[in-house]
């Protein structure tokens, strides 16, 4: 049977250019870069020239507004929360937006335990932020605002530039979230007025257990790894090197790739969203436009998420969805609810995120099966109008 | 976390291959059981035939194990009891998948609830249909029958607060009111040679309509099973039923019987005015009270009267007999059988067999009289399938019940005795266990 892996937005084979540059680093060339020895002065270049290449993808004018983490994850807590303490003599009220990745949410409640104000800004039906809700949302004690780049979920691609522009102007901290959108979509920290920025290095392919956190420069964080002082003090604990070597190989994959695999990806992505729609009762979810190039996201009234997932599976076909049979807290997807989406709306949803390796024949087959099971599972819902 | 989320093999199979899904055309029940958190929402239709699940489908909106569980809960209910099927827990459901998930064991085990839910709804629907069939009914009480025993169970069963119905096809007052309407009142304590039959049965009337008993003068034509009384007019319910059809004079099985008993040619079955048998041999048969009745009736006007008997004995009360012996116009043939009615336009003789002599005896008379005994009127009741005994009487228990559900029978179909006070003593016995078993009553 044919297996067709679809869910990238959930994790991404390492690219096999990536793992290559990697694999010295695992054998051979194990100094560490705060060693003197050539083998450690290598590793040192090395990071250096990582470093370089995923200010590179984001625009970063110097090499040392990159701080490579363990995940995004991490790199979202050490925006947030190393900015908050460090700056919180200049406010307490942070902004964000309704659906954002719960290692934002969550670091942002932790800090509402002590002592800041979140505003939680709504989305609309595509999932849009309006920058005027923001702009109108800043108080003077506003030291602070987090938007993602792009949702992961359902593919909207948020107005950054111009909530830049809105936070430079005055001169608000901007965090952005760019896991989802990283190495996917230009983007450019300077134009865009980005002070913080978030980066994955398994969402453009690079291996896990590394990420990047971007902070311009003058502006200074909290740490809390403390320890040997690497990362400019700003993340102590020996790098991860073959990693760190790794996400610099994807972005520079993704840098130099980004143009033509991005039409590419869209042409696969619109074939899936034109072919899909065709089913009735079936809605994409997310904006049609400004929206990822390797997303194509839907929900299907009268069905459930987690078996569409389990019977897409029997087909070989691997994907997700935000319904709460799928998640361990049995809530469904706060981003579709964000969107107004009713609980047993939410409930039917499909995400396909496409990736490199993916093909005209993979979405050929998706095309083909989605509305097999859709019928197969409508069959049996008691809520599937009869005709 | 990972083995918290993974589903048994079992629970696949049923998901990938679920039995029994969609509706069934009228069900008899259907449970619909939604989660409010997820939205999951089953739903199940079941078909009872004599309390077994003969059919059970579903619909679910949710996850696998929702599917799963459903789909399982189908198979293990179908075939089963209400009653073992409403012990099926959810529990159950999730062992007999070999086990679910934690985490899914309360979001998505919903099927055991859908079916008790679709039982329930069985249950309840079933209970608005008999409440509704019991508003149909017409009247407590049905009696059939307007004789002695039919009008004093009507009377008794009003007097009870019953609402009650009598139908009857001819007269009020059965065989009192046709076979000896002037004869005055025997056997009866309180009343004895104090009033006529026909005066008797004019206070019944009466005291039944003053309890406001329905009469109706209407032929009933077909007895049911679930206690439906078929008319010329229509159709009628009663919670209970009552049978008083009474009896008949019974056959002689004689020959020339048939011929001469129609268009008054000279056979008959009692006297009705003795006038009319002025001047008249008359020759009568049988030896019990009715013989001795008819024959003493007719002492003042016929010519000559001769009962013949089988018997060398008569079966009638000793004061009758002796009244008869005194009277000597009144000639009586012991071990005497009638062989034949003979004549041409009407009776001219009778041949009879003297069994003791072994003779054959030619009699010249004008009218014979056969009143060889009471048959009980139960032909109408044999498809009915109501139990009979050996000499045609209707089986009943000591509270006159039938072997049918709500049915009675009262008076000369229910006894040999063919006695007036028996028939009056049975109207009380159903009227007690008719009020019992319709308004059942704190005391019993």
């Amino acid at each position: 049977m044919k297996q067709v892996y679809i869910d990238y937005g959930s994790a991404s084979p390492v690219d096999p250019r990536v793992l290559e540059a990697m694999m010295p680093y695992f054998k051979t060339d194990v100094g560490n870069p705060s060693s003197l020895h050539s083998s450690g002065r290598k590793a040192r270049r090395e990071l250096e020239n990582a470093r370089g290449l995923v200010a590179k993808l984001v625009g970063a004018p110097n090499p040392k507004s990159i701080t490579f983490t363990s995940c995004a994850t991490e790199s979202n807590n050490l925006a947030l929360r190393g900015a908050a303490m460090r700056y919180k003599d200049k406010g307490n009220h942070i902004i964000t937006t309704s659906i954002e990745h719960m290692s934002v949410i969550n670091p942002l409640k932790d800090l509402q335990r002590n002592g800041f104000e979140v505003t939680q800004i709504p989305v609309d039906k595509d999932g849009l932020v309006d920058p005027e809700k923001i702009k109108n949302a800043i108080t003077e004690k506003t030291m602070l605002i987090s938007v993602m780049y792009a949702n992961g979920e359902v593919g909207t691609v948020q107005p950054v530039k111009e909530i830049g522009e809105i936070a430079s102007d005055k001169k608000i901290l901007f965090h952005v979230d760019g896991t989802a959108a990283c190495g996917k979509v230009p983007l450019n920290v300077e134009n865009e007025h980005i002070d913080l920025l978030t980066i994955s290095s398994n969402d453009m392919l690079g291996p896990k257990g590394v990420g990047a956190l971007y902070v311009k420069q003058a502006v200074r964080l909290m740490p809390f790894m403390l320890g040997g002082g690497q990362e400019f003090g700003m993340r102590s604990g020996s790098e991860n090197i073959p990693g760190i070597i790794g996400m610099g190989k994807a972005a520079e994959i993704a840098a130099n790739e980004m143009v033509d695999e991005g039409a590419r990806m869209i042409r696969l992505r619109d074939r899936l969203i034109d072919s899909i729609l065709k089913t009735e009762y079936t809605y994409l979810t997310g904006h049609r436009t400004k929206r990822l190039p390797n997303n194509a996201s839907f929900r299907f009234s009268f069905i459930e998420g987690e078996s569409i997932i389990l019977q897409l599976n029997d087909l070989g076909i691997t994907a997700s969805t935000g319904s709460a049979c799928s998640s361990k807290t049995l809530e469904p997807s706060h981003v579709l609810i964000a969107m107004g989406l009713r609980h047993e709306e939410a409930h039917g949803s499909l995400l396909l995120t496409l990736g490199r390796q993916s093909t005209d024949e993979d979405a050929d087959h998706v095309i083909d099966s989605v509305p097999k099971i859709v019928a197969k599972l409508r069959a049996l819902s008691p809520l599937y109008p009869r005709k | 976390m990972n083995e918290q989320f993974e589903y048994s093999e079992k629970v696949m199979e049923h998901f990938r291959n679920p039995r029994n899904v969609g509706e069934i055309k009228d069900a008899d029940g259907i449970g619909r059981v939604g989660n409010p958190v997820c939205g999951d929402l089953m739903e199940i239709q079941i078909k009872v035939e004599n309390n077994i699940l003969k059919d059970v489908k579903f619909k679910t909106f949710g996850c696998g194990s929702a599917i799963a569980t459903s789909s399982m809960v189908t198979e293990m209910a179908k075939g089963k009891t209400l009653e073992e099927a409403l012990k099926i827990t959810r529990g159950d459901v999730a062992d007999e998948l070999g086990g679910l998930p934690p985490i899914k064991m309360h979001c998505s085990n919903l099927a055991a609830d859908a079916l008790h839910a679709a039982i329930k709804d069985y249950m309840a629907k079933k209970e608005e249909k008999s409440k509704l069939e019991a508003e149909k009914y017409d009247f407590d009480v049905i009696v059939v029958g307007g004789g002695p025993g039919g009008l004093t169970t009507g009377i008794l069963c009003a007097y009870r607060g019953l609402k009650t119905a009598i139908f009857e096809a001819s007269n009020w007052g059965g065989i009192l009111s046709w076979l000896c309407p002037t004869k005055m009142i025997e056997n009866f304590p309180g009343i004895c040679e104090k009033t006529t039959c026909l005066d008797l049965v004019e206070q019944w009337v009466n005291e039944a309509k003053k309890l406001k008993v329905e009469l109706k003068k209407e032929r009933v034509n077909e007895i049911t099973q679930d206690k439906k009384i078929i008319t010329d007019s229509g159709e009628y319910r009663g919670k209970t039923l009552v049978l008083a059809t009474g009896s008949s004079p019974s056959s002689a099985g004689v020959k020339g019987e048939e011929k001469f008993s129609k268009d008054d040619r000279g056979v008959y079955y009692y006297v009705r005015n003795p006038q009319n048998y002025a001047g008249k041999r008359v020759l009568i048969v049988g030896g019990g009270n009715s013989a001795v009745d008819a024959a003493l009736s007719l002492a003042d006007t016929a010519d000559l009267i001769t009962v013949a008997h089988r018997k060398d004995e008569l079966r009638a009360v000793a004061q009758k007999v002796e009244r008869l012996k005194a009277i000597d116009k009144i000639k009586v043939l012991y071990n005497t059988e009638v062989l034949e009615i003979a004549g041409t336009e009407k009776v001219e003789k009778v041949i009879m067999r003297d069994l003791k002599e072994a003779e054959t005896i030619q009699q010249v008379v004008d009218s014979v009289v056969l009143a060889v005994g009471l048959t009980p009127n139960t032909e109408i009741f044999k498809k009915l399938g109501l139990e009979t005994d050996e000499k045609g009487y209707i089986k009943t228990d000591k509270t006159q019940k039938t072997n049918i559900d709500g049915i009675y029978a009262v008076g000369d179909i229910a006894s040999d005795l063919q006695l007036v006070v028996v028939a009056v003593a049975h109207g009380a016995t159903v009227a007690h266990n008719a009020y019992i078993e319709l308004r059942k009553p704190y005391w019993r």
